[in-house]
């Protein structure tokens, strides 16, 4: 992951990771620079998997560090960097859904709201075609299994953290984890 | 023992329990025994499993551009002149008093734009609205966001998720949002109006030709507003600009005094 990064984006990632974040919390512009090259590709994987859209995935990605960027003075470093990073990427694409959802006027927990959004791996990917298969499949299911599968199964979130993020119960969680597999086995299978 | 596709319909549902651990030991151990007999479901569970086991192993995507310079602008300070704020550094201390006095305006106005806008939520029972968002400038093409070095330490949190039964309420709410971001600015212009003669020309130059902009977007928002009163989009773009507003004339507020 980090070669690919530094190949597309030159850069040297040899500053300690806890200097670059503290002194881009002092408002550092550089170093939070730094910290996004870090963590750029980990951001924008979720948000393309979460939304099965490049395009949005792109906008939601920059939405995430703008949001760090504006947060980064409350991370007291009781979880790893990554770990709060993750979690801030998680509530902003899930709250642009939200957003979304109102703008149109509908209710938010409509499972069906992105189905059949563009393939998430529409574009040359490096990487064996097995998971590039996998990645497009993901793309095409429901919303909300999704969702569920790529927090669940790809970033390994529990039922009950999920239930919590998403507003549903873990047996919830559960039904739509099953749901998306059999998707994805029958969209592999065919 | 054969099974028949009702039987195996079944073991298919009871799949996400058993990969879970969540039968019973009587229901696993029939769930095995159909599993060793059944290649079909057999070969489901396996694959299953694979897929769960794949997703976990997937690669970590790259974007096709680097987004960095869009963040960039976004995060950047518009006024902030780094020359100015360097010599101006001595010159606070001799006017302390003034930037105290546009400190407590300022701390005043958040103040009561908060109680307005919460006790007008109890009221009415609709959820809190955000007065100043933080992420409402950066969305703005024209308008980068202020360094949260100046912004309020209270930034709003993102907006719960809309309860359909409070649609009713929005129009009203809306309203009073509005109200409330309008006298926060009438308030936060008149402090920078008092600032205006301590700044430097060139950054009061730059601070004019952005809320030209920003009031530009303000008029157009409130006409398309004028003839789709009930539209939660434009709703949410007025918001959005008035938010801009107010940011750009608290980051003024606190803007080092020229040298």
């Amino acid at each position: 992951m980090t070669a690919m990064a530094t190949e597309v984006f030159p850069i040297q990632l040899t500053e300690d990771s806890g200097t670059a974040i503290a002194r881009a919390a002092s408002g550092d512009r550089r170093a939070f620079e730094h910290v996004y090259r870090t963590h750029l590709n980990h951001v924008y994987s979720l948000c393309v998997r979460m939304t099965g859209d490049r395009t949005r995935a792109e906008e939601l990605t920059q939405d995430v560090f703008v949001r760090a960027w504006e947060k980064l003075s409350t991370f007291r470093g009781e979880s790893a960097f990554s770990t709060w990073l993750h979690r801030l990427t998680v509530n902003v694409v899930l709250n642009e859904r939200r957003v979304e959802g109102r703008d149109r006027g509908r209710t938010v927990s409509s499972d069906e709201d992105d189905e059949g959004a563009a393939p998430a791996g529409s574009s040359a990917l490096p990487m064996h075609a097995d998971k590039l298969d996998l990645e497009r499949a993901i793309a095409k299911l429901p919303g909300g299994a999704r969702r569920v599968f790529v927090l669940h199964d790809v970033e390994g979130f529990t039922h009950e953290e999920i239930g919590t993020m998403l507003g549903v119960t873990a047996g919830g969680c559960k039904a739509q984890l099953h749901r998306a597999r059999l998707l994805l086995r029958e969209a592999l299978t065919r | 023992m054969t099974y028949d596709k009702h039987d195996c319909d079944l073991m298919c549902e009871r799949l996400a329990a058993y990969i879970e651990g969540d039968l019973s030991p009587a229901e696993r151990e029939e769930a095995e025994r159909h599993l060793a007999e059944c290649a079909t479901c057999a070969e489901a569970l396996v694959e299953l499993r694979a897929i769960a086991g794949e997703a976990a192993q997937l690669p970590l995507l790259t974007p096709p551009r680097d987004l960095w310079a869009g963040i960039e602008a976004r995060i950047a300070t518009p006024v902030t002149r780094l020359e100015g704020a360097r010599k101006s550094v001595r010159r606070v201390p001799r006017r302390h008093w003034q930037l105290a006095m546009a400190a407590s305006a300022l701390i005043a106005v958040s103040a009561g734009a908060t109680y307005l806008i919460t006790t007008h939520a109890a009221a009415t029972g609709s959820p809190t609205v955000s007065v100043a968002s933080t992420t409402a400038a950066p969305r703005m093409d024209t308008q980068p966001a202020p360094a949260p070095a100046t912004a309020p330490a209270t930034a709003p949190a993102p907006a719960p998720a809309p309860n359909v039964k409070l649609a009713a309420n929005t129009n009203r709410k809306n309203v009073s949002a509005t109200r409330v971001y309008d006298r926060e600015i009438t308030l936060l212009d008149s402090v920078v109006r008092t600032r205006r003669e301590s700044l430097d020309p060139k950054t009061v130059q730059i601070i004019e030709q952005n809320l030209k902009i920003i009031d530009r977007a303000i008029a157009e928002s409130r006409a398309a507003l004028a003839k789709d009163p009930k539209s939660p989009l434009l709703t949410n773009r007025l918001d959005n600009v008035l938010g801009s507003k107010v940011e750009l004339l608290r980051t003024v507020a606190f803007l080092p005094t020229q040298s």
